[in-house]
């Protein structure tokens, strides 16, 4: 297989989020603490069963976390996202699409996950997400 | 650098000849080579040019053109089918003693069933290499080198560009003023190596202008720009830290208040707990034990929610995409119900079947073009996927473990939420209990202990709003503090910028005035070379020429036009004689040797070729003394070399030869004897 | 011809009145362009690099 199909190294998000993930993982913030693999993977669900995708991402330098630090599980549901979408295993053919795919959803869920996330109005965000859930 | 000797062998009419060039005497540096016309004066210098670089770069005679390189006569001997050698061997010596030996062969074939008379090229066939081998003996040493690359020695030496300034035909020198002057100011410009110097400038300029742009790329900016920037940064950092001791110190205050609060709390606490009344004690024990419990809660519970906000956070993204997973895993399973993963057999496993010949039960198959057709065929059928069935059959476990995650989850949420209701129903019934017991002490009769009991609640109020705002400002100080350090990462970053940007103005200032250098030091030295070229031109010329009076000057302007001036004060180069250009040509030429500070051999074919008596003994007299230093080997006729001639030349003549020279058929033979 | 560079122009640079890392630095690029010239592989623009950062340092601008 060539270079090009390969599973990246590091994932990207849009620079312009970056604002977002922090906030949502500072002191105080309503994600404190955790690491940010874990906020890209709930967008990039949130953006999936939404269907809000942003195809071309303007990469932040140095990219948010190695995909390393991913464990099978989490790369399994990567996966998934991308046999699901293109209707066939061939989709495990190309690594580096199958990841590309996973930050335009993520991209395009992070502002779901944002509005979720910091509305001071109504229950807490145990309670929304959960709500999400049901949708 | 001078000629020790030189060896033909087999070169035109030369088939075996030796001329050495030096003498033990320093101070007689001039050879002398006496021939007829024909004889072989030019071939001689062909011979040397051929040696150097390969080629015969001096006009052929005609009797020459058309005929090989190889001697005629020996062509004529060899016998068909074998290979005779061309070779011109030199060897130089330079100031320190230090050697170079050069020596160029060509091999020349008479092809079979030629009878070849040497009359034309086809007679032979000459190889197509024609190498030339270089050895060199450093001053002082022993050993000779072999140099790998001739050709780039040979041209630093004498690069071939300028050879025929160094070794030139008086006959054709004409062609110096007629032909554009310019080629004489690029040759100056070469032999003084001002070429390199116009190069590095040129270089240098280069280099300066892309400073900038190497060192500090997109981040390029103007000097103003960057100490705006640092500037500016450096403001909003002061600023910023401004803000956070502002804050630090509001964070203080708010601390000792919440202190403060507490203590009140604490007094009247104290107070109610030591009354008189044992009711009174007893409640406001209780109170204080269910606060403790309370506050023991309340952090649990925050514990807690916290914890199942993260669990859940980790396993939403898997219960949200469930539908991908599960046909994910869907198509997975229909690979593995129809038998395609794992696979029944590998390729690699197959083909290794098709390269040995062997089937796995020992079957002997390399004859069997019916048994590798139908295992090509299985080949061909075989899905690629099933080739990384590892891959997929994993991704099925991971999808597996990953859905009963969610009923994990599910399991584990329960209890959570069992221990979170636990908790804040205790919460409840706990606050309850405190408000009634606040209650009770509101409502007591004794007036102190509503006192105290207003007084505790109300301290109590102010420590919980105090703790609310601490946490505030707290989370507050923490941002800052961020901002902060991004801002000294930037800061820090300008200052590199401006410190590489000073850095590099320093190194543009002094590339500026290297340059301004460089302009001056080639301007000059081509000013100096010129003037002094132009003064020795004319100081030889007027001295050489006959007409002592007709000409009073001799100018050579920038581009190397060279210029006359009768003493009627007009241009007068146009009307010379020829023999007063060759004695101009001469002057000049000697000029150019003695002033370039370049260090090779001069040879000149006939030097007085048009030149009347007088003007002949004037030359012979004077050209020891323009060319001083340097070697000069002169090829003369005998009308040429006088007996006058030959004595003024005397005290500076090394050695003198004379070519004999046999017509033959084709070609000739010619013989270099020495007379003295 | 000399192998190295031809003493008249080492000369005239020595006459120039300017500062002794000029004079070096032009006979330092002076060498880089014959060796150039001998047909050396050389990038002249590392080479340069390498040099001004040399002389550089302590020359003092008027």
């Amino acid at each position: 297989m060539s270079e090009d199909r390969e599973e990246p190294q590091i994932i990207y998000i849009d620079r312009s989020d970056k604002a977002t993930y922090d906030k949502l993982v500072e002191k105080g913030g309503p994600l404190e603490g955790m690491e940010y693999k874990y906020i890209f993977l709930l967008a990039m669900a949130l953006g999936y069963i939404n269907n809000i995708k942003t195809e071309s991402i303007e990469r932040i330098p140095g990219g948010l976390f190695r995909t390393s630090y991913l464990n099978t599980y989490e790369k399994a549901i990567i996966k998934a996202i991308a046999i699901a979408e293109e209707g066939s295993l061939d989709a495990l053919l190309d690594k580096r699409k199958i990841y590309s795919l996973a930050e335009q959803y993520a991209t395009g869920g992070i502002k779901i996950l944002q509005n979720i996330a910091f509305d001071k109005f109504g229950k807490d965000l145990y309670k929304k997400l959960l709500d999400e859930l049901k949708r | 650098m001078k000629i020790e000797y030189i060896k033909l062998k087999n070169f035109r009419q030369y088939v075996d000849e030796t001329i050495n060039f030096l003498s033990e005497d320093e101070n007689r540096n001039f050879i002398v080579i006496v021939a007829p016309n024909g004889a072989g004066k030019t071939n001689l210098v062909n011979a040397i040019t051929w040696c150097l670089y390969g080629k015969e770069l001096h006009q052929l005679k005609e009797k020459y053109l058309g005929l090989p390189l190889i001697n005629t006569t020996v062509l004529k001997n060899m016998k068909p089918g074998t290979t005779v050698n061309v070779e011109v061997e030199m060897m130089m010596v330079d100031e320190n003693n230090g050697k170079i030996f050069l020596k160029r062969t060509q091999g020349f074939r008479k092809p079979e069933g030629q009878s070849g008379q040497g009359k034309n090229d086809n007679d032979v066939i000459p190889a197509m290499d024609q190498p030339l081998t270089m050895l060199r003996l450093n001053p002082g040493q022993k050993d000779w080198i072999l140099v790998q690359d001739p050709s780039y020695i040979v041209n630093r030496l004498i690069p071939q560009s300028i050879e025929e300034y160094f070794f030139f035909d008086c006959e054709r020198l004409d062609k110096y003023f007629e032909e554009a002057a310019g080629e004489i100011r690029d040759a100056v410009f070469k032999i003084s190596q001002l070429q390199l110097l116009e190069n590095a400038i040129v270089h240098l300029d280069r280099k300066k202008e892309s400073l900038f742009k190497e060192e500090l790329g997109n981040k390029r900016r103007d000097a103003k720009d960057i100490e705006d920037r640092v500037r500016g940064l450096t403001e909003q950092l002061d600023e910023m830290k401004k803000i956070k001791d502002r804050e630090e110190k509001a964070l203080a205050n708010l601390e000792m208040e919440k202190e403060e609060a507490e203590q009140e709390e604490r007094k009247y606490s104290k107070l109610l707990e030591s009354h008189e009344n044992i009711n009174v004690q007893e409640l406001e024990k209780r109170r204080n034990s269910v606060n403790a419990e309370l506050e023991t809660d309340k952090k649990k519970l925050r514990e807690l929610e916290k914890e199942r906000l993260n669990m859940l956070v980790k396993i939403m993204p898997t219960m949200l995409i469930k539908t991908a997973i599960d046909k994910t895993s869907g198509f997975i399973a229909k690979k593995m119900d129809a038998g395609e993963i794992p696979p029944d057999f590998s390729e690699k496993f197959i083909e290794k079947i098709l390269e040995t010949g062997r089937c796995i039960c020992g079957a002997d198959i390399s004859n069997s073009d019916e048994a590798k057709k139908k295992l090509e065929a299985l080949i061909k059928g075989h899905d690629k996927l099933s080739n990384w069935s590892n891959e997929l059959l994993n991704l099925y476990h991971d999808l597996e473990i990953v859905s009963k995650e969610i009923d994990h989850f599910k399991e584990k949420e329960v209890i959570y939420d069992d221990q979170i209701r636990e908790i804040e129903e205790r919460i409840r019934r706990n606050t309850i209990t405190v408000n009634e017991i606040s209650d009770k002490l509101d409502k007591s009769s004794i007036e102190q202990i509503r006192d105290w009991n207003n007084k505790l609640q109300e301290w109590r109020k102010i420590k919980d709003k105090l703790s609310e705002d601490i946490g505030w400002k707290k989370a507050q100080i923490d941002q800052i503090r961020a901002q902060i350090s991004k801002l000294e990462k930037l800061r820090s970053d300008a200052i590199t910028t401006h410190e590489k940007y000073k850095e590099l103005k320093h190194y543009d200032a002094f590339c500026e005035e290297c340059l301004r250098i460089a302009k001056k030091v080639k301007d000059e030295i081509m000013r100096d070379v010129k003037n002094e070229i132009e003064k020795k031109t004319k100081e030889q010329f007027l001295e050489l020429i006959w007409k002592e009076k007709t000409y009073t000057d001799v100018k050579i302007d920038d581009n190397y036009k060279i210029s006359v001036i009768h003493e009627s004060g007009m241009e007068a180069i146009g009307t010379l004689s020829a023999g007063e250009r060759q004695v101009l040509a001469l002057s000049f030429m000697a000029a150019l040797n003695s002033v370039s500070g370049f260090d090779a051999p001069i040879i000149i074919d006939t030097p007085l070729g048009r030149i009347s008596r007088e003007p002949k003994i004037n030359i012979a007299k004077n050209l020891p003394n323009y060319l001083k230093g340097k070697q000069v080997t002169l090829l003369v006729t005998e009308e040429e070399y006088t007996h006058e001639v030959r004595e003024k030349l005397r005290p500076s003549v090394a050695k003198e030869y004379k070519i004999e020279f046999k017509e033959q058929e084709v070609g000739g033979l010619a013989k270099v004897v020495e007379i003295r | 011809m000399s192998e190295t560079i031809n003493r008249r122009i080492l000369e005239k640079i020595e006459e120039m009145e300017c500062s002794r890392e000029i004079k070096q630095f032009l006979k330092e690029i002076l060498l880089i362009e014959l060796r150039i010239f001998e047909g050396g592989s050389i990038r002249y623009s590392d080479e340069y690099s390498k040099a001004i950062k040399k002389y550089a340092v302590n020359y003092k601008e008027v």
